[in-house]
C-alpha cells in the first residue's frame, strides 16, 4: 500500500460501508449506487452550506472592498499598497486566513471522490448487473453504438448547475465552470456506467443543492444585467462567428485528419476512407456544437476581440528578447540531440520547439505583466544589455565570449562533439551574464556604499566601548601570561612573545566587541518577536517526534527523520533562546545565570556537534582529565541537546508569555473516564477479544479468559489515570483530560482509521514487519494529524463542547464494545475450550501387518532447499534415500486457508472452485472439505489420525484420534525432551499487540522490535505457545506406538517449518530466529529421526509418507538467506511477481510402500494439490507415464481473509503455469 | 493523483478554485509580510537599544527638523509648568537636540526604518507626531504606550493626506474645524473607534509670530510682489514660464521677489536660469533663495502663487492679499479625501484671500495685481483665520494643557 491509498483507506471504507449497506436494503447494486452518491452529497450537505455561506459573506466583503483595493492599487505600489491593504482588510475585519478556515472543510470532499472511484471501479460484483436501461453496470452503457447516454445526461445536469449557478455571478467563474463540465464529458465518456451513473447522481444531488445553498438563483434575475436576449442579438453573434467558426473547422478538421493518417501508419490502411469521412463528419458536428454553444449557450461571453491580439503587439518588443532566447536554446538544444539520435523527426521537433518556446515566454509575460507593479523590470536598477554599458564592456564581452568558445572548442576536439551546441550556447550565455552583473554590481555598489558605510559606522559606535574594555582585560592578561611563563623560562625572545600576544588580544577582542554588538542588536531586534504557546510547544512536539522516531526507527536510526527534527528544532530553540534572554534581562537571579552558564556549555556541545556533523569525523578532547569523545552520529547528539536546552527553557517560556489555560467543566472527569475507558478497553479487552475471535482455533483459551486474564491491568490503568487527575492542581486538569483525551483520538485513528499493514502475526512475530520501515512521508503525516488532533481537542474544550464530546465518547466505547462482543460470542469458545472428550490415549499408532499413510504438511517448506540440505547434511541422505523428490511443484495457493481446502479434498476444492459458492461463507467450505477429507479416509477403511487441521471447524470427534499441540498426559515427554513448564503467551501477546495498534508510528518500534516485544521475549525452554509445535515435531517417536490392527492414514499438520522460523534445541533451548534454510533442515532432522523409530519398530515398509507443504515462502525482501540454493534463473531479484513466485514452490517428497531406491528425482509437473491424491490413491499422477502434460492454476490471495465473513477469497491474482515452474516464461498472469 | 480532477462536480470545482486561489493569496500575502519585515530588519542599519527615559510620560517624535517649530512651544509650555518630557528625532540636524533644559531630553534615533523599530518597543504615557499613518506603514503603536496623539502641522484640509492617516491615533490635535468633520466622516464610514478631537490650533505659529515681533521694520519706497510657486509639473512657474514676468513687470512700479520651492533647483534647473538669465539687468526683479521666507514676506505687500500652501501662513500670519492662479487640484485617488463626498476647505475658502486669476488673465497681470494692492480692505483675513485656526498664537499652550489632562487620566500601569 502506498501512502496515498492508507489515506485514502477510511474514506473507502465509509464509501464501502454505505454501498453495501445501501445494497442490503435495495438487493439492486444500481439503486445502491444513486443511494451510495445521496448519501455522500447528504454527508457533505453541512459543509456545502458552510462553504456557501462562507464565500457569500466572503464575496460580499470583497465587493465592498473592491472600489477601494482598485484605488490603492492604481495609486501605489510595492510596501506602501502592501501595507494599505492590510490595513484596508483590518478595517473590514477581513483575511484572507480567516475565510479559508471554514472553506478548508470542503477539502475533506476530495478524498470521498477518489475513494468512490477506486471503490466502484474495482467493485467486481457489478459486472455483467444490469440496472434500468444501461445492460452492465461495469462498462459503459453505449446505448447509441458508440455513444454514451449517460456521460451526456450527466453533462446536461452539470450545464443546468453551472447555468443556474452563475446565474447572478460573474462571467468568468461560468466558463470555468463550462470548461470543467466539458473535461467531464471526455474523460467519463468511457468509464464504466456504474461510476458514472453515480457521478450523473451526484450531479443531480449538486443541482438540487443549489435550492438550499443557493435559492435565490431560481428566483427571478437579480439587476437584470444581461437582460433578455433577442434573435437579433442570436442573428449578430452568429454573423460575428462565421468566420471564426471556418478556421475552427479547418483547424479541427486538419488535427483529426492528421490523427487519423498517423495511427495509419502505426496501424493499417484498411479503413482509411471510412476513418477520413468520419473525421470530416466529426470536425463538422464539433465546429457545429462549439457555434452553437457559443451563441446560444453563452450569453455573457464576450467574443475574442482584436484585444488580443493588440496585447501581443504590444508585448512583442517587451518580451521579444527572450522569445528569441528561449526559442533559440530550444531550437539548439533539439539540433544538438538529433546530431546523437536522427533527424528524422527534426522538422517536427523544431515545430514543436517553437510552440513550446511560446508557451514557455506567454506564461513568463503573464507572469511579469501579473507582478509588473512589484518587479520593475523595466524600470528596474538592473541593466541587461550589454550594449548599454559603452565600448569597453562590449569589447570585454566579445573577448570573454570567444575565449570560452575557443575554450569549449579546445574541449570537444580533445573529446567529443556530442554536446557542443549546448555548450557553445552555454558559453556565451554564461559570458554576458558575467559581463552583465558585473557591470550592474559595480553601478549599484555606489549607491549602496554610503548606506554600508553608515551601517558599520554605526556599529563601530556602538561596539568600541566592549572593545576597549575587552581589549584591555585581553592584553592584560595576554601579556601578563608571556611575562608569567617568561619568568618560569626565559626571557630570550620576550618582545616577540609580547607583539604577538598583544596582537592576539586585539584580534581576540575586535571578534568578541563584534559579536557583542551584533548579538546585541540581533537579541533586541528579536525580543520583541512574541510566539504562541501553541505554535513554541508545537514545533518543540514535532522536534521530538521526529527525533524519537529517528532514533527508535524500525531498521537503525534514521538520517532523514533526524534531519526533519532539526528543521523544527532549530526554531523552537532559537524561541526558548529568546524567551530565556528576555527573562534574564529582567530577572538577574543566581539560578537564571547558572542556567545561562549551562546553556553555553550545551551550546558548545551543540556546536562541536554540528561540527562533526559538516565535517564528518570524530572529535574528542580533553578537559580537566576526562576526555570527550563525539562521535559520527553527532546528528543525534545535536538534537538531543537542543531539545534538552528547549526543555529546560521552558519555563521561562511560560513565565513569559500568556497562557490561557482551559477553564474546568462539569462533564471534565466524564470525558477522561470514557476517554481512559477507551483505551484501557480496547488495549485490554475489547481489541484483544476481536483478534482472537478472528481465529480462536490458534489459542489454547477460552474468550471469557481474556477478561480474567486482564482485566486487572484493565483496571489498574484507568485508576491510574483517574489517580492523576485527582493529584494534579485543579489549574493543569483540564489540559490533563485534554491530553487524554486526544490519546484517544490518536489511538482510534491509529487501530481503525488508519492501521498498519503487518500482516498476520506469527507467533510473535509480524510477517510483514518490514512494513514498520515507514517512508518520511508517514511521519510527516502523522505528526501533523496528533498535532491537529491536540489541537481540535483542545479547541473543543475551550469552546465548551464537552457535553459533545462525552457523548461522542460513550457512542465511540458502546461501538467499540459491541463490536468486539458480538464478534465474540458468536465463537464456540466463548465461555470455555471444549474439551475433546475422547479417552485413547492420544499416541500415533502404526498397523504392523496392513498398510499406513502418512501425511506430513509442513506449512511453508520451501521445496527447493531439499537438494541443499541434503548436499549439507549428508547423514539425511540415507533416511531419505527411499524418497522421490518432486522438485517442479507448483502450490495451488500461496495460503494456508487457500491451500488447504484443496490438499485435502482434492481438485474439487481449489480456491476457484471454492469461489464458485457465493452463498456460504469460507468457513463453511473449509469444514465441507475437512470433512470430505475425513469421509474418503474412512471410506478406504483406514483408521484416521489427525492434528489440528488449519481454518477447519470440523468436529475433532470425527478423527478417531486427535492429536492436539500438546497435552497434560504428555508432561512425562518434557524429561526426555528437557522440556520447561507450560504456558500460555496469548494474553500479553494479545494486548501488546492491541497497544502496537493504537501507537502513533514513532512508539511502534519502541513496543515492537521485530519480534523482541517491549516486555522481552522468553528465550528459555518453556513449553510456550511459541516453542509447542516445534516440540510436537521432536515428540513424534515418543507419541508413536504400533498397537494398530486396521490400517492407519495419520495427517499431521505442523507449522514447525513456517515463519517465524526458530527451533527448539535437543536440550530443551529455545532458539529464535535462525532463518528459513536452517529451520527447515530442523524440521527434517526431526522427521528423520521419526523415520528412523519406523524403521526400528518395522512400520517403514509398509508405511507411505508423503511430506509436503501448503506454500513457499511469502517474502518482501528475498535476501540471500532465504535465496539459497535458488533454482530460479533470475536468482534473487527485486522484481515483485518475481518474489511472489516463490510462494508458489512447495515441497512434495513422497515414499511409496515398500518403496527402494537411491535418492530419486522426478521432475514431472506435479501441484500440491496432488499429495492427497498420491496418499489416497486416486488418480495418482506420480503412476502416469509418460508424466502428463499439463497446465495448472495458481491463485495469489491477500492475507485479509475472514474466514467466517467472507464468501469469496480475497484472490489478487492468479497465474496459468506451463511445464518448468522456475521459467518464469511459463507464467502467464490470467488475473 | 489524476483522479482529483475526475470526480468533482462545477459548483465544487469553483469552490475549490476559490480554496485555492484563496489559499496561494493568503501565503503570497504572508509571504509578502515576511519580506518587508526582513528588508525592514536589515536595513534598519545601526540598530541601537532603547534607554529608558525615567518617569517621563510624553514623548514626541518628529521627523525632521522642519517640526522642530510644531513641537518646540508645546516642549516649552510644558516646561514653564515642570513638566518632563522627551524629544525623539529622525534628523541629525534637528535644532530640537541642541535645546537644553532641566525638564527636556533629545535623543536621535535614526532615520524611518531604524526609527521605527525604535518606536515600536517604546514604554510611556503619551506619544505625540506630526507623522501620519500610525499603525498603517512601518511606525505601529507599541503595546507599552497608553495614549498616541496626532498634532497637526498645517492648516490644511485631511483630503490631501495619504490612507488612513489618522485612524489609528487615540487623539488629533487639530487646527480647525474642518479637520474635526472630515474625520468624524471618515470614523463613520470606516467604523474605527472615535478619536479624542482636539481644538488646539498650529503651534508652530506660536514661533513664527514671535519672530515676526523681531523682524525690524522695512522701509519701502514701492510695494512689493512676492511670487511663492509650488514646483511641480502644475506650477505657475512651469505653466506660464518667462512670459509671466515679462507681463508682471510691465506696466508697474512695484518690486518683485521670485521666491522658488527650494525642490524647483533640483527638479527645473533649466526653467529658473533662464528666469535668472532674462531678468539679470531688471533692478526691480529678484530671486530669494534664502531657506527662510520670513524676510521676503515680511517685506511684500502681496502674493502671487498657485497650489503652495505657504500662502495660507502669508495670509494668516501677515494678513496681507494673495492672488492665486486657478489650478485644478491633481486627483485625490489614494489619498483620504476620495472617500469624501464634500468639498474640501482649502477649495472652499481660496477665494477669500484675494483674488484668483486664470491663464488668460496673464497679459493684464499687472493690472490685477495693482488692482488688489489697492483694493484689499474688503478682505477680512483676520476673520478667515480665527474661524479657521484654533486659538491662533497661542496653540502651544493649550497643546501643552490637553496633553497633561490625556496624561493625567491615564491610570498608571502596574
Amino acid at each position: 500500500m502506498n501512502f496515498f491509498e492508507i489515506a485514502l483507506s477510511p474514506f473507502i471504507f465509509i464509501i464501502k460501508q454505505i454501498f453495501l449497506f445501501s445494497y442490503s436494503i435495495t438487493n439492486d447494486y444500481g439503486a445502491a449506487i444513486i443511494l451510495l452518491s445521496f448519501a455522500i452529497s447528504l454527508l457533505l450537505l453541512p459543509v456545502f452550506i458552510l462553504i456557501e455561506k462562507a464565500k457569500k459573506k466572503d464575496d460580499a466583503l470583497k465587493l465592498k472592498m473592491k472600489p477601494l483595493v482598485d484605488e490603492i492599487k492604481r495609486c501605489y505600489k510595492g510596501q506602501e499598497r502592501y501595507y494599505y491593504i492590510k490595513t484596508l482588510n483590518r478595517q473590514h475585519n477581513y483575511s484572507p486566513l480567516r475565510a479559508l478556515f471554514p472553506v478548508l472543510s470542503l477539502l475533506l470532499q476530495i478524498p470521498f471522490f477518489i475513494a468512490a472511484y477506486q471503490f466502484l471501479e474495482n467493485f467486481t460484483p457489478l459486472q455483467g448487473v444490469s440496472f434500468l436501461f444501461i445492460n452492465d453496470l461495469s462498462l459503459p452503457d453505449g446505448l447509441f453504438g458508440a455513444v454514451n447516454i449517460l456521460p451526456i445526461a450527466m453533462t446536461i445536469v452539470n450545464l443546468l448547475t453551472a447555468w443556474f449557478y452563475t446565474r447572478n455571478g460573474d462571467a468568468s467563474e461560468r466558463k470555468q465552470m463550462l470548461v470543467v463540465a466539458g473535461i467531464f464529458l471526455v474523460l467519463l465518456f468511457n468509464l464504466p456506467s456504474g461510476l458514472v451513473l453515480y457521478w450523473t447522481m451526484n450531479n443531480v444531488f449538486s443541482f438540487l443543492r443549489l435550492f438550499i445553498t443557493n435559492p435565490e438563483v431560481f428566483k427571478n434575475r437579480v439587476g437584470g444585467k444581461v437582460g433578455k436576449l433577442k434573435f437579433a442579438d442570436f442573428k449578430s453573434r452568429a454573423l460575428v462567428l462565421l468566420p471564426k467558426l471556418k478556421v475552427t473547422f479547418i483547424v479541427l478538421l486538419v488535427l483529426s485528419i492528421l490523427g487519423q493518417l498517423n495511427w495509419a501508419f502505426g496501424n493499417d490502411f484498411n479503413d482509411i476512407y471510412f476513418r477520413i469521412f468520419a473525421s470530416i463528419g466529426g470536425s463538422f458536428f464539433a465546429t457545429l456544437l462549439l457555434s452553437l454553444l457559443l451563441v446560444f449557450y453563452i450569453p455573457a461571453i464576450t467574443l475574442p476581440s482584436n484585444s488580443f491580439k493588440r496585447l501581443i503587439i504590444q508585448l512583442w518588443p517587451t518580451f521579444k528578447s527572450l522569445f528569441i532566447v528561449i526559442v533559440s536554446v530550444a531550437i539548439l538544444s533539439q539540433i544538438n540531440w538529433a546530431l546523437q539520435y536522427y533527424f528524422s523527426d527534426l522538422p517536427l521537433r523544431v515545430v514543436l520547439a517553437v510552440l513550446a518556446s511560446a508557451a514557455l515566454t506567454s506564461l513568463l509575460a503573464f507572469i511579469v505583466l501579473a507582478y509588473y507593479g512589484y518587479l520593475k523590470i523595466s524600470k528596474g536598477n538592473f541593466k541587461f544589455c550589454v550594449s548599454c554599458f559603452g565600448p569597453v564592456y562590449i569589447g570585454a564581452f566579445v573577448v570573454l565570449a570567444a575565449l570560452s568558445i575557443w575554450s569549449q572548442v579546445n574541449w570537444a576536439l580533445q573529446f567529443d562533439f556530442k554536446d557542443i551546441v549546448v555548450r557553445l550556447s552555454l558559453a556565451v550565455a554564461g559570458s554576458w551574464l558575467l559581463i552583465v552583473f558585473l557591470v550592474n554590481v559595480k553601478n549599484n555598489y555606489q549607491k549602496y556604499r554610503a548606506r554600508i558605510a553608515d551601517a558599520l559606522k554605526t556599529y563601530f559606535r556602538s561596539s568600541r566601548k566592549i572593545f576597549l574594555r575587552t581589549w584591555i582585560i585581553l592584553t592584560l592578561i595576554a601579556v601578563g601570561s608571556q611575562i608569567n611563563w617568561a619568568l618560569q623560562f626565559d626571557f630570550n625572545d620576550i618582545v616577540f612573545r609580547l607583539i604577538i600576544a598583544i596582537i592576539s588580544a586585539s584580534i581576540s577582542a575586535i571578534i568578541i566587541a563584534l559579536l557583542f554588538t551584533f548579538h546585541k542588536k540581533i537579541a533586541a531586534t528579536f525580543n520583541s518577536i512574541q510566539v504562541k504557546p501553541a505554535v513554541f510547544f508545537g514545533l518543540l512536539f514535532l522536534s521530538g517526534y521526529f527525533y524519537f522516531a529517528s532514533i527508535y526507527y524500525f531498521s537503525g536510526i534514521n538520517y532523514n527523520l533526524g534531519i526533519v527534527a532539526i528543521i523544527f528544532l532549530i526554531p523552537v530553540q532559537f524561541i526558548g533562546h529568546i524567551y530565556f534572554n528576555k527573562y534574564r534581562r529582567l530577572n538577574h537571579l543566581w539560578y537564571v545565570n547558572l542556567h545561562s552558564v549551562l546553556l553555553v556549555f550545551l551550546l558548545a556541545f551543540q556546536l562541536m556537534n554540528l561540527w562533526v556533523i559538516i565535517d564528518g569525523n570524530e572529535l574528542d578532547f580533553t578537559l580537566f582529565n576526562i576526555s570527550f569523545v563525539i562521535s559520527k552520529t553527532g546528528f543525534s547528539d545535536f538534537i538531543l541537546i537542543g531539545l534538552f536546552y528547549t526543555v529546560s527553557i521552558v519555563p521561562y517560556f511560560i513565565r513569559q508569555s500568556k497562557f490561557l489555560l482551559l477553564k474546568s467543566s462539569r462533564q471534565d472527569w466524564l470525558v477522561l473516564f470514557l476517554s481512559s475507558l477507551y483505551l484501557a478497553g480496547f488495549i485490554f479487552i475489547w481489541n484483544p477479544l476481536v483478534v482472537y475471535s478472528s481465529f480462536p482455533d490458534a489459542f489454547g483459551f477460552a474468550a471469557v479468559q481474556i477478561f480474567s486474564e486482564n482485566i486487572i491491568l484493565f483496571l489498574v490503568a484507568i485508576i491510574s489515570i483517574l489517580f492523576i487527575y485527582f493529584v494534579l492542581p485543579s489549574k493543569v486538569r483540564p489540559g490533563y483530560v485534554v491530553l487524554i483525551f486526544s490519546l484517544a483520538l490518536i489511538g482510534f485513528f491509529h487501530n481503525t482509521i488508519m492501521p498498519i499493514d503487518m500482516g498476520t502475526l506469527q507467533g510473535s512475530k509480524f510477517e510483514n514487519g518490514d512494513n514498520l520501515n515507514l517512508d518520511l512521508i508517514f511521519y510527516l503525516f502523522e505528526g501533523l494529524i496528533i498535532l491537529g488532533v491536540v489541537v481540535a481537542a483542545n479547541y473543543l474544550f475551550k469552546k465548551k463542547f464537552t457535553k459533545g464530546i462525552a457523548y461522542g465518547m460513550l457512542l465511540l466505547n458502546l461501538v467499540l464494545i459491541a463490536q468486539s462482543l458480538s464478534a465474540a460470542l458468536a465463537v464456540d469458545s466463548f465461555w470455555k475450550v471444549e474439551k475433546i472428550p475422547i479417552a485413547d490415549s492420544h499416541t500415533i499408532t502404526f498397523s504392523k501387518d496392513t498398510q499406513n499413510v502418512v501425511y506430513l504438511m509442513l506449512d511453508m517448506f520451501q521445496g527447493w532447499y531439499y537438494p541443499e540440505i541434503l548436499k549439507d547434511n549428508p547423514g539425511l541422505n540415507e533416511d531419505f534415500s527411499d524418497f522421490t523428490y518432486y522438485p517442479n511443484t507448483l502450490a495451488i495457493s500461496n495460503y494456508t486457508a487457500s491451500s488447504m481446502p484443496s490438499m485435502l479434498g482434492g481438485y474439487n476444492f481449489t480456491p476457484d472452485k471454492i469461489d464458485r459458492d457465493s452463498v456460504n461463507h469460507l468457513g463453511h467450505k473449509m469444514l465441507v472439505a475437512s470433512e470430505s477429507f475425513q469421509q474418503d479416509v474412512k471410506s478406504r477403511g483406514y483408521h484416521l489420525t489427525s492434528t489440528e487441521i488449519p481454518y477447519s471447524g470440523i468436529d475433532k470427534r470425527k478423527f478417531d484420534t486427535y492429536l492436539p499441540l500438546w497435552k497434560p498426559e504428555w508432561d512425562r515427554l518434557k524429561t526426555p525432551l528437557h522440556i520447561g513448564n507450560s504456558y500460555e503467551i496469548g494474553f500479553s501477546l494479545l494486548w501488546a499487540n492491541a497497544l502496537f495498534y493504537s501507537a502513533p508510528y514513532f512508539v511502534k518500534p519502541i513496543i515492537y522490535n521485530d519480534g523482541v516485544w517491549f516486555w522481552g521475549t522468553k528465550e528459555s525452554n518453556a513449553n510456550s505457545g511459541l516453542a509447542k509445535p516445534y516440540n510436537f515435531l521432536r515428540a513424534l517417536p515418543l507419541l508413536s506406538d504400533t498397537q494398530s490392527e486396521e490400517p492407519v492414514f495419520t495427517l499431521i499438520c505442523s507449522k514447525t517449518t513456517h515463519f517465524p522460523w526458530d527451533k527448539v534445541k535437543d536440550d530443551g533451548t529455545f532458539v529464535p530466529d535462525i532463518g528459513p534454510y536452517n529451520n527447515n533442515t530442523w524440521a527434517l532432522q526431526k522427521v528423520k529421526l521419526w523415520i528412523d523409530w519406523m524403521k526400528e519398530n518395522g512400520v517403514y515398509d509398509n508405511t507411505k509418507i508423503i511430506i509436503v507443504s501448503d506454500h513457499g515462502i511469502r517474502t518482501r525482501n528475498a535476501n540471500d538467506t532465504i535465496m539459497k540454493g535458488s533454482p530460479y534463473k533470475w536468482g534473487a531479484n527485486n522484481d515483485d511477481t518475481r518474489k511472489e513466485q516463490l510462494a508458489f514452490s512447495p515441497f512434495l517428497l513422497v515414499k511409496d510402500f515398500n518403496a527402494t531406491g537411491a535418492n530419486k528425482v522426478d521432475d514431472r509437473f506435479m501441484c500440491n494439490v496432488d499429495a492427497i491424491d498420491i496418499a489416497l490413491n486416486r488418480n495418482d499422477p506420480t503412476k502416469i507415464e509418460p508424466p502428463l502434460k499439463r497446465s495448472l492454476n495458481a491463485y495469489w490471495v491477500s492475507w485479509r481473509i475472514k474466514v467466517y465473513e467472507d464468501k469469496q477469497y480475497p484472490i489478487t491474482k492468479s497465474f496459468r503455469v506451463n511445464n518448468n515452474i522456475y521459467d518464469s516464461v511459463n507464467w502467464q498472469k490470467t488475473k | 493523483m489524476n483522479f482529483i480532477l475526475l470526480y468533482i462536480d462545477p459548483a465544487s470545482t469553483s469552490a475549490l478554485l476559490y480554496i485555492i486561489i484563496a489559499l496561494v493569496a493568503t501565503i503570497a500575502f504572508a509571504l509578502r509580510g515576511f519580506f518587508y519585515k526582513i528588508r525592514n530588519l536589515v536595513l534598519g542599519k545601526g540598530f541601537v537599544g532603547t534607554d529608558d527615559f525615567g518617569d517621563t510620560d510624553i514623548i514626541f517624535y518628529s521627523e525632521g527638523k522642519q517640526y522642530w517649530n510644531v513641537f518646540s512651544p508645546i516642549i516649552k509650555a510644558l516646561e514653564a509648568k515642570n513638566e518632563k518630557c522627551v524629544y525623539l528625532t529622525s534628523d541629525k540636524d534637528d535644532p530640537g537636540l541642541e535645546y537644553r533644559s532641566d525638564y527636556y531630553q533629545s535623543k536621535f534615533i535614526g532615520k524611518l526604518t531604524m526609527a521605527s523599530v525604535y518606536l515600536n518597543r517604546l514604554k510611556v504615557k503619551f506619544v505625540g507626531m506630526t507623522t501620519p499613518q500610525l499603525d498603517v506603514m512601518m511606525i505601529r503603536r507599541s503595546k507599552r504606550v497608553q495614549h498616541y496623539g496626532h498634532i497637526v502641522h498645517a492648516p490644511i484640509d485631511i483630503f490631501t493626506y495619504r490612507k488612513f492617516a489618522f485612524d489609528y491615533f487615540d487623539s488629533v490635535f487639530c487646527s480647525g474645524y474642518f479637520q474635526i468633520e472630515g474625520i468624524r466622516k471618515l470614523e463613520e464610514q470606516r467604523g474605527t473607534d472615535k478619536k479624542m478631537l482636539l481644538q488646539t490650533g498650529l503651534t508652530y505659529y506660536d514661533v513664527m509670530l514671535e519672530q515676526l515681533k523681531n523682524i525690524s521694520p522695512f522701509n519701502k519706497e514701492k510695494p512689493v510682489v512676492l511670487v511663492a510657486p509650488t514646483w511641480k509639473e502644475y506650477s505657475l512657474l512651469n505653466r506660464l514660464g518667462v512670459g509671466f514676468f515679462e507681463h508682471l513687470l510691465q506696466n508697474s512700479s512695484y518690486d518683485v521677489i521670485l521666491r522658488p520651492h527650494p525642490q524647483s533647483y533640483v527638479s527645473f534647473p533649466e526653467l529658473i536660469a533662464k528666469i535668472e538669465q532674462q531678468f539679470k539687468d531688471e533692478p526691480r526683479f529678484t530671486i530669494d533663495r534664502n531657506p527662510l521666507a520670513t524676510e521676503s514676506m515680511a517685506k511684500s505687500n502681496l502674493m502671487i502663487s498657485d497650489l503652495s500652501g505657504v500662502f495660507w501662513d502669508y495670509a494668516f500670519l501677515y494678513s496681507k492679499p494673495v492672488l492665486l492662479l486657478k489650478t485644478e487640484f491633481d486627483t485625490i485617488e489614494g489619498f483620504e479625501g476620495s472617500e469624501l463626498d464634500h468639498e474640501m476647505w482649502e477649495v472652499r475658502e481660496r477665494p477669500r484671500l484675494g483674488r484668483v486669476f486664470t491663464e488668460d488673465e496673464v497679459e493684464h497681470i499687472s493690472t490685477i495685481v495693482n488692482d488688489l494692492l489697492e483694493n484689499n480692505t474688503g478682505l477680512k483675513l483676520e476673520q478667515l483665520r480665527d474661524e479657521s485656526v484654533y486659538n491662533f498664537g497661542h496653540a502651544g499652550e493649550v497643546a501643552a494643557n490637553q496633553i497633561l489632562e490625556i496624561v493625567g487620566n491615564i491610570k498608571n500601569p502596574d
